[in-house]
Order: structure tokens, then sequence, then C-alpha cells
């Protein structure tokens, strides 16, 4: 199984529309998904039609008791070979209630290793702060992915983003790869124009070669919380994101263990 | 360099130190692992258990079958009637009526939609005939499982005319079908010998057999559509 881990300490520069869009297209292409969603908002699990507000168990209770199978917490979705471990409001009492109590940092690596031989992949989507959430997120992925907005406030979040990073990476004292992928890119916008050549100059060698295009069909997408690959699969949004895929699956390419779940 | 410089200089490093000894301290490896995943603590299974019982009260003969499930575990070919393949399946844990915990292929169901227990009844129907529910504009029939499976004249069903609490439903026979339930459980990947499968489906044909370690009565899709449909003729209704 490899794991991918969708973060940026921004709010609202595509994180859960980039999660679920690849693993749209990563089900169409016959893998087993599995999506996890550790932001306390739940957006990811309202997306799937599930209440972060009222579920009994979530990735929550992983942390509650980690002695919990993992699997049983997996929900499915109405979308074959997409399953998710839900979250719920809970989460956001985290921080508060472990603090940085020794060793939770891995409790999503654990529960993903136990669960390794039933997907081919596990997409995290991530909240938007540092905190014990996201250094597990960054502790069990194989690869972060990187959203970033083209607008100007956008450049600030991924600074802080690659801090984390670094930090995270010289304590785990492995490299993590990421890719910085643009998102809502409009080209008739000097903003978005003007910070996709920012990006070019100061992060070239692990920026995307592409662009995620403004599209409006992602918003309609999740009104109906259909993966938009499921829904419009020659929208320019996805097109785009298949691009992405290519690029994310040439640099650790795995081929599916079984067509359907 | 300036004082305000050194200031800032200081606070940054304060900062970065405080996030430095954060983060290593929730990376901290354990030195021994504690912690085992695979035990099995399964969230429903208070209800599972539960269900065990439902079963052994409803129907004596099928005391038995339940009893000895654990050691077909252990000789999986006695008196065993499932297919011979070792094709792996996935099935859906659920509960209704608040106690009972039934299980179905996952890849049998059309869908699964979020439901307020919002309906259109039409009289005159059996009781486990709910009504009628709109989806993507098609008329849904509601069944209420629990009283489908539970006998008429079974005292547990006094239990099921209690406050219910639907929130989603199983589509099935295309999305002509939707069973009421309360909860979504697991779902298990399991192999044909994990199910104690039942042998003579003379009686109950909707039951295809008992998922073992969860106690779960395992529905038979094909068998249950086709009561529902002898219960609930497609023409009577638009």
């Amino acid at each position: 199984m490899k794991v991918w881990a969708i973060a940026n300490q921004k709010g609202g520069v595509g994180k859960t529309t980039t999660a679920v869009s690849l693993a749209g297209v990563l089900a169409q292409r016959g893998y087993r998904v599995l999506m996890l969603d550790i932001d306390p908002q739940g957006s990811l699990t309202s997306y799937f039609r599930y209440s972060p507000d009222d579920l009994e168990s979530s990735i929550f209770t992983l942390f509650q008791n980690q002695a919990v199978n993992p699997y049983s917490l997996v929900r499915p979705t109405r979308f074959e070979g997409i399953h998710i471990l839900p979250a719920t409001m809970g989460l956001a009492t985290l921080d508060r209630q472990l603090g940085a109590k020794s060793g939770m940092g891995l409790v999503i690596n654990r529960a993903l290793k136990a669960m390794a031989d039933k997907y081919d992949y596990a997409l995290i989507d991530c909240p938007p702060m540092l905190g014990v959430l996201m250094v597990n997120a960054m502790a069990a992925c194989d690869h972060l992915v990187i959203p970033v907005q083209t607008e100007f406030l956008a450049l600030k979040g991924l600074e802080r983003m690659l801090k984390t990073l670094t930090m995270i990476t010289r304590s785990r004292s492995v490299r993590l790869p990421y890719t910085i992928v643009p998102t809502m890119f409009d080209r008739r916008t000097r903003a978005s124009t003007e910070t996709l050549r920012l990006l070019r100059t100061r992060y070239a060698d692990d920026l995307w070669n592409s662009v995620i295009p403004v599209d409006t069909q992602f918003r309609e997408a999740s009104r109906m919380g259909v993966p938009l690959p499921m829904l419009l699969p020659q929208s320019r949004g996805v097109i785009a994101y298949e691009r992405l895929l290519n690029t994310l699956l040439s640099q650790g390419a795995k081929q599916p263990q079984a067509a359907v779940i | 360099m300036s004082t305000e410089d050194k200031k800032q200089f200081a606070t940054g490093v304060e900062h970065e130190v405080a996030l430095k000894v954060y983060i290593d301290a929730l990376l901290l490896e354990p030195e021994e692992t504690t912690v085992a995943p695979e035990v099995e603590v399964s969230v429903v299974k208070p209800v599972e258990q539960k269900i065990a019982t439902e079963i052994k009260t409803e129907a004596p003969l099928e005391t038995a079958v339940v009893e000895t499930a654990m050691s077909a575990e252990t000789h999986p070919t006695n008196e065993s009637v499932a297919p011979v393949s070792d094709e792996i399946v996935e099935y859906l844990l659920f509960k209704v009526a608040g106690f009972l915990t039934l299980s179905v292929p996952l890849a049998r169901l059309n869908g699964i939609v979020k439901w307020d227990g919002e309906i259109t009844p039409i009289p005159g129907h059996a009781d486990w005939f709910l009504g009628l529910v709109s989806n993507r504009g098609r008329q849904v029939k509601v069944i209420d499982i629990a009283k489908f499976v539970i006998p008429e004249n079974h005292k547990s069903r006094q239990a099921v005319a209690a406050e219910r609490q639907f929130k989603h439903l199983l589509l099935v026979d295309g999305g002509k079908f939707g069973l009421a339930c309360d909860e979504l459980g697991q779902v298990l990947k399991l192999g044909t010998d994990k199910i104690r499968w039942r042998e003579n489906r003379s009686s109950r044909p909707w039951l295809a057999g008992t998922i073992i370690e969860q106690m779960s009565a395992l529905l038979d899709v094909d068998s249950f559509i086709e009561m529902l449909k002898e219960g609930v003729p497609l023409d009577e209704i638009p």
C-alpha cells in the first residue's frame, strides 16, 4: 500500500477536492483506495455523506483505544473501490487531550500498516494546522501532495508547510518526497499567472509541471457527494487530476493487486 | 545585528526548538511494541452477541447451528455447503431495530443512501412494507427488514415496534427496494470458510448462513428479493 498525504497549513486550497479527485481516478483504474479524513472539520467525511457530528466511531476511536482493529472503523462509500475512515468532531480535542504524548504521532502509521494488504492506496486529507494529526499523517505517508491555490496569500502557507516538513523529516530521519500542486488556476487573472511564475522560480524542483484549473464542476460534484471523475470524467478538472495522478504514479509506480474491492 | 534583530532571532530559535521537542516526542518509537492492532475489538460486537441470542430464541432449530459454529471453523468441510471457492468476499454488517445485526455481501448492494425516515406510506400491505421513498427520481420500496425477518408471533417483534431510528437505506434489486437500517457497521472481508452456510433452506430461505465470528445472520439477497416481490407485487404500486 502506498500512502499519500494531502496537506497544506492553509485552508481552502483544494485539499479535499484533490483527495477525492485522486481517489476517484485511482478507483476508476481499478485500485483499492482507502481515504482517511483527519481534519476535525470533516469535509471529506461529509463529502461521502457521513455526518462528522454523529458517527459512533471514527479515526478518533483509534486515538482513544489503539487496540481497536482499524479495519473495523472503515466504512464503505457508494463508490466501488473507495472506502473511508471518517472524521468526527472529537478529533479537534486531540491536541488538548494528548499534548505531545510520546509516540502518539505514529498511531495512523501503525493502523495503516495493519491494513496494508487491503488497499493499494491510502489518501490522507489533512487538517490545515500543525498538530498531532498532521504529524501522524506525515509520519505515515510515502509522499506528500501540497495543493497551493494560485493566489498571493497562498505562498505564505506553503512556506510554513515546507518548514514543518523539514522538521518532521529531521525527526523521522527519512526524506519525504513531495509535490507542490498549483490549484484553482485561472489564466485570466494576474494573481494566478503571477503566483505560478513565483512558484516556478522558487520551487522548480518539487513543483508539478502542470496546474489544476478552476472548474465550477468541482463544486457541483461536492454538492452531489460524487467524486468528479465519476460524475464528469471528461471535465477539464478531471483531465488535470488524471495528469497529476500519472505524474505521482510515475514517481512510485504500483500495479493494482485486484481489479475491484 | 541590532538588538531588535537579536530578539527576533532568539524568538525564532525558541519557536523552532519548541516545535522540534513537540514533533520528536510525538514520533518517539516505543521501546517495546505493546500495541497490537490485530486484536479484534469490534465496535459493534455487543450487538453481535445479541443477535446470537436472537437466533437462538427465535428458532430452536437454529441453536445447534449457532452453537456449533465455532467448531465449524476448525472443521470447515463438516456439513458445510459453502461454495467451493477460496474467493474472498466483502460483507457489510448493519444494525436494524436497534438490536439485530445482519450482514449482506457488499457487491450485491446497488448503493447506500442516507435516509431520515421520511416516507410516503402505502396502506393495505404487510407491516414490513413501510412505503415509498423517492431517490433520484425513482420510487424505492422501503422494507422494514427487522419486521420481515422476525416471525409475527415472536416476542422480540414487540421491541421492533418501539421507536425506530432509521438512518440509511441499503438499495437492492437495481434500487427497486431499500432496506431500512439504523446503523452501518464494519465491512468484513471473508473467505467462504468463515461462514456457516445453511444446508436446509426450506424455511427462511432469505437466511444464507451465519458469519461465524460476528454471529451475524447473512442475507441471501436473491431469495430475499424474491420473497419481497411475492409480498409486495410490483404492479400494484406505481
